[in-house]
């Protein structure tokens, strides 16, 4: 996992319960990287679902709850990093519907070594949109929370409608977004 | 007291992330430079390639060529009509096949010769329409050219730019139907976007993206003449201008050819 998603999630974590919790967080995991985290380092995925599961505990929530949370925080942080990316959409869909082809596409240009998750798409009618999900991390409901970010941004309602299933021995995630 | 501390804790991380950033500059730029250095080096393997490949292939293709034409000019009609019929097929391939070796030859060049320089496009056009007075008074031909600007950029290359679009305008026109070719240009925010419109025969959306790879041709060769390498060159000038080409068109509604040519200015 990148660096700049794990400064994102001490960000968030300082942002909305505090610095000091923050300490008492990172102190309380048991991490496999001593260093500091830095945006274009890559670290072990269970260092941040170690973080992600001793945040959820100690600030009482429950872990699909704090990776949504993260998730909508995320997206603006990202926003605000990279707003050549979101400034030219007007609206969610087509914004959405870039990350595949264009972001993931830079980002891979800057990070040769990061595993990025593969999205499908289709769309069943003008208002909505399917994005298929595949990743080994799944992590659902941190994508969950970056829509809802999206949603917020564009001060636009995102009905989600989610379905999990397996297909040749791969779990698969649908979000069906219903835009209004 | 306890803030003091919080601070000195964070200036540390700081600096701690500032050393492993600066590493992390360093190796990257070291491997940069060492990918740089391997694609510039296959780069020179490939044109080396290239150039002898099309070099040593005209030697023994001259010969072919020559002597063919030798043969038919001195043994005509006295073998059988088949025999001149395939000794006009062989003379006939191996000056095509020389024309394609000699467009090989000419796509490697592509802005190895020159740097850039200003460039009025007006006078070029101008001076590719004087080129093809030919075809011009022979298909009855009218070209339009407006107003074009000075731009930054490969003058032979450009020039070739137009003349190939061009004298496509003019060859893949309607039979009984004067082609009428419109050259204009606009700006963008970058680049500046140019166009060649055409009333000719069109292209069919499916090989819209095909025709600008070399050697592509979707005409008989009896029908249009040549080696199908035009737009390929196209396409590379202006790649070389950092720009992009593409073109709309409807079966049997003509076509317009787009690029874009970047301004350095702008970048």
């Amino acid at each position: 996992m990148k660096g700049i998603i794990f400064n994102i999630a001490e960000k968030f974590i300082a942002t909305r319960f505090g610095e000091e919790k923050l300490e008492q967080i990172l102190s309380a995991c048991e991490l496999e990287t001593i260093e500091p985290f830095v945006g274009p380092g890559t670290y072990p995925d269970n260092d941040l679902m170690e973080i992600v599961h001793t945040a959820a505990e100690k600030v009482d929530l429950p872990v699909p709850e704090f990776m949504k949370q993260m998730g909508h925080f995320t997206f603006f942080k990202l926003a605000e990093r990279y707003p050549n990316f979101v400034a030219p959409y007007s609206n969610p869909k087509d914004f959405l519907m870039t990350v595949d082809n264009v972001i993931h596409v830079e980002v891979r240009k800057l990070y040769r070594d990061t595993q990025l998750p593969v999205f499908q798409y289709s769309e069943p009618s003008e208002n909505e949109l399917v994005i298929t999900y595949y990743s080994k991390r799944k992590m659902y409901d941190l994508m969950e929370g970056l829509i809802n970010g999206v949603a917020e941004h564009f001060d636009t309602r995102i009905e989600q409608r989610h379905s999990r299933y397996e297909k040749d021995g791969h779990e698969f995630y649908d979000y069906h977004l219903i835009f209004s | 007291m306890n803030e003091l501390e919080s601070y000195k804790k964070k200036l540390s991380v700081a600096e701690e992330k500032v050393k492993i950033l600066e590493k992390m500059i360093e190796d990257r730029t070291r491997e940069l430079y060492t990918s740089n250095q391997d694609l510039q080096r296959k780069n020179q393997d490939l044109e080396q390639f290239s150039y002898i490949a099309s070099h040593d292939l005209q030697e023994p293709l001259r010969t072919i060529s020559s002597f063919s034409d030798l043969f038919l000019h001195r043994y005509k009609g006295q073998l059988d009509e088949n025999a001149d019929k395939y000794m006009s097929i062989i003379s006939n391939s191996a000056l095509r096949m020389r024309a394609l070796v000699k467009n090989l030859m000419d796509y490697n060049r592509i802005g190895l010769t020159q740097a850039r320089t200003e460039v009025n496009c007006e006078t070029v056009v101008r001076e590719v329409e004087s080129d093809l007075a030919d075809i011009i008074y022979k298909t009855g031909a009218t070209l339009d050219i407006g107003e074009l600007p000075v731009i930054n950029g490969y003058e032979m290359e450009i020039r070739l730019l137009f003349q190939n679009l061009v004298s496509n305008a003019l060859k893949f026109h309607k039979s009984r139907k004067k082609p009428k070719v419109e050259i204009s240009a606009t700006r963008e925010s970058v680049c500046w976007k140019f166009a060649v419109k055409d009333n000719g025969i069109g292209i069919d959306p499916v090989h819209q993206e095909k025709i600008f790879l070399v050697f592509q041709r979707l005409h008989n060769r009896s029908v249009y003449e040549g080696t199908g390498i035009g737009l390929a060159h196209c396409k590379k000038i202006v790649d070389l201008h950092q720009g992009e080409i593409w073109v709309e068109s409807t079966l049997g509604q003509g076509s317009t050819f787009y690029f874009t040519i970047m301004d350095p200015k702008t970048l």
